[in-house]
This record gives C-alpha cells, sequence and structure tokens, in this order.
C-alpha cells in the first residue's frame, strides 16, 4: 500500500496536495510563486480545506518559533570539550617526544653496544635460504606443469638456481642432503 | 573567518578555532536538538556529544563541503539513534507528564477568537512533534525553524531530495491533525 495513504488523517487528493506543499517548500511560500504556480495554489488552496489549514499552521509555526528564545548552552560543555582538545593534542606530541623520556641508562647501553659491534666488525654467516623455494611451491613439484610467470616469480625461480648451485659447494658439506629434489624444466 | 578555515586551525589543536564554532552554532544546535528529543538536559548532553564527534574527528572532515551540513548531519544521527533508543526504555513518567501536557492544552478551552495561545500551542506543538517519526521530525524542524532550503536539508540528513518533499508532507498533515483543536480556520472538532 502506499505510504501517503496509510498517515494521510484527511481524505483529499493527495498528488495535488503535495504538488502544493513542494511548491511552497520550494520557493518559500506562496509570494514568490510564477505565475502559473500561484494561479494552481490558489485554485487548489480555495477548494482544499486540509491544505488551507496547513498552511496556515505552517505560517503559525514558523512566526512562534522565530519569536522562542535560543536556548543557552551549559557552560560546563565547553571546558569539558577543551579539556578534550587538550590531551588530544598532548597525546600526538606525547607519541613523537616519547623516545626522549626514555631513562639515561638505557640510551648509553643501547649506544655503547652499537659502537662495540660496529668496532668490532661482529659478522654473522647467514643460514642458506632453504625458504626462497617455498615461495614458489608449485615450482618444486616437477610433475606439475609450469603455470605462468610473472616477472617476481622469475626472479624468484633464478634466485633457487642460483641457491641451488652454492648449496652444493665444499662450503656447505652437509647441504646436499638438505636440497630438495628440483629438476629444471624448460618452456 | 569562516567556518572551513576555522576546521583547518581546530585540526591543529587551536582551542580559540573551536571556540568560534562553538559560539556560532551551539545555540541553534541546541534549539534543533530540543525540539528533536523534547526535553533541555538531553538536548544538552547530545550538544556535547555533537561538538565532541567534532573535535574527534576533525581531521576527517572536508573543508571543501559546507561545516553546518557536516554538523546538522551527526546531530541528525545522534538524535535518530537517541529516540529509537529512548523509544523502547521511554520513561513511563516522562510518557505520562508528556500526555498530559497535550491533555491539558486540549481540555483547557480556546479564546473566544481561537487565538493561538502561545504556550499551549508550543507545548502542544512539542507534543505532536514528538509523536512524529525522528525523520519526520527533523525534516520539518530543520524546514520550519531553520529555514533550510530543500537541498541542504537532503544533505544533512542524507537522503534524496524527493524523500525530504515527502517526509515534509506527511509530518506537517500529521501535524495538522494533532493541532486541530489550535485552528482558527476551520471548525473546532
Amino acid at each position: 500500500m502506499n505510504e501517503r495513504h496509510d498517515t494521510n488523517p484527511y481524505d483529499t487528493d493527495t498528488t495535488d496536495c503535495e504538488r502544493l506543499h513542494t511548491l511552497l517548500d520550494i520557493n518559500g511560500g506562496l509570494v514568490s510563486l510564477q505565475t502559473l504556480d500561484r494561479q494552481f495554489a490558489d485554485l487548489h488552496l480555495s477548494t482544499c480545506e486540509a491544505c488551507r489549514r496547513e498552511q496556515h499552521l505552517l505560517t503559525s509555526i514558523s512566526a512562534k518559533w522565530s519569536l522562542t528564545p535560543q536556548p543557552q548552552p551549559h557552560g560546563a560543555i565547553r571546558s569539558k570539550l577543551h579539556a578534550v582538545i587538550r590531551r588530544q593534542h598532548t597525546s600526538v606530541l606525547d607519541g613523537i617526544f616519547a623516545w626522549l623520556r626514555l631513562p639515561a641508562p638505557a640510551y648509553t647501553i643501547a649506544v655503547i653496544a652499537l659502537l662495540i659491534a660496529g668496532v668490532s666488525g661482529v659478522q654473522t654467516e647467514r643460514a642458506p635460504q632453504l625458504l626462497m623455494i617455498q615461495t614458489v611451491p608449485s615450482l618444486v613439484d616437477t610433475s606439475a606443469p609450469l603455470p605462468e610467470l610473472t616477472r617476481t616469480d622469475s626472479d624468484n625461480v633464478l634466485a633457487n638456481f642460483r641457491l641451488l648451485d652454492r648449496l652444493q659447494r665444499p662450503e656447505f658439506p652437509d647441504s646436499a642432503a638438505r636440497v630438495l629434489p628440483y629438476r629444471r624444466v624448460d618452456g | 573567518m569562516i567556518d572551513e578555515q576555522l576546521i583547518c586551525r581546530l585540526q591543529a589543536g587551536d582551542t580559540r578555532a573551536f571556540d568560534e564554532l562553538y559560539d556560532r552554532h551551539s545555540p541553534r544546535l541546541l534549539g534543533y536538538l530540543r525540539r528533536m528529543v523534547g526535553d533541555s538536559e538531553r538536548a544538552q548532553d547530545l550538544l556535547h556529544d555533537v561538538f565532541l564527534r567534532l573535535v574527534e574527528r576533525c581531521d576527517r572532515i572536508d573543508t571543501q563541503r559546507p561545516f553546518s551540513r557536516w554538523l546538522y548531519s551527526v546531530a541528525h544521527n545522534l538524535c535518530c539513534s537517541e529516540l529509537r533508543h529512548s523509544h523502547v526504555r521511554r520513561d513511563k513518567s516522562n510518557d505520562l507528564s508528556l500526555e498530559l501536557r497535550f491533555q491539558v492544552a486540549e481540555t483547557q478551552p480556546l479564546t473566544p477568537d481561537h487565538g493561538l495561545d502561545d504556550e499551549r500551542f508550543l507545548a502542544a506543538l512539542d507534543s505532536a512533534l514528538a509523536n512524529l517519526e525522528p525523520e519526520r521530525r527533523s525534516v520539518f524542524v530543520l524546514r520550519h525553524a531553520h529555514q533550510w532550503p530543500i537541498a541542504q536539508i537532503s544533505e544533512a540528513v542524507g537522503c534524496p531530495e524527493g524523500t525530504v518533499k515527502s517526509r515534509l508532507f506527511h509530518a506537517t498533515r500529521a501535524l495538522a491533525a494533532s493541532l486541530r483543536p489550535f485552528d482558527p480556520t476551520g471548525p473546532t472538532p
């Protein structure tokens, strides 16, 4: 069922009534209407009691509301919101400068540790990166057809070949056992 | 300085910019909230909530669009949400007092010239507004208390202009039916 029939308390032609309301809402009153619209409005208002009442009511409501003094907000609202602004702004600054407030011993220890590491030239042997093979699992399966490779995949495959070569060198004597069976598929 | 410039300054944590925005908009906004929820204290709480959103989300406000539409859009959404919740947990005593006010307005004899006694009329209008759906109430208040054009209301409440016109029409019809005892142009019921 159409919504307007549910709520319409008057038995009138809602189409013309709605048109009149729209005209008045858009133009802000009868006096602003163009000639044809004004003729329609006058004719409709002369025949439709509901619209006449409503227009009178709307005029009354607007007039009463315009004369009603505006309420004033509580003073406490402003001060509460000021506190929120200050807290927000402070928390942003806190985030930026928090590292400055670290205790001095922690700083000192960190700086000394970095210096010692740099001066003594501590180097660690990197473990063979077998994980790289796992980044392209479909290629490990030699029976599977090669998918179409993107440039990144191609780079990964080449990197894996280089890694396999490296693992089979003498400096990694036990590496051969750890290498997964792998066969290069051409084409 | 226009609102949108003040928003930029507020984003940098300028409380004076906030004050300027608050002074400009809070009284009228409070009037809107008061008419929406029908209770001064709840309206004050909602005013706080609307400006709290402003403070918390000022960096996300689009300064290319009018600030007042953003503000009333937030206010409209908060009111509708509040009214939907309060409808469920409506306090019985408030309900009775509202009803009583309306009954008093209805049963007191009208003045001989059917003139609109301000206080009674406004009390009855509040009661009649309270019976409207929040969405209809909102567009009615924005149109007739704030004199906003349809297009501006449409942006603030986030619905097409056609829907705004329809809501206005039905709100007016419902109010006219509720306020019939005050109608000086027609016969008394």
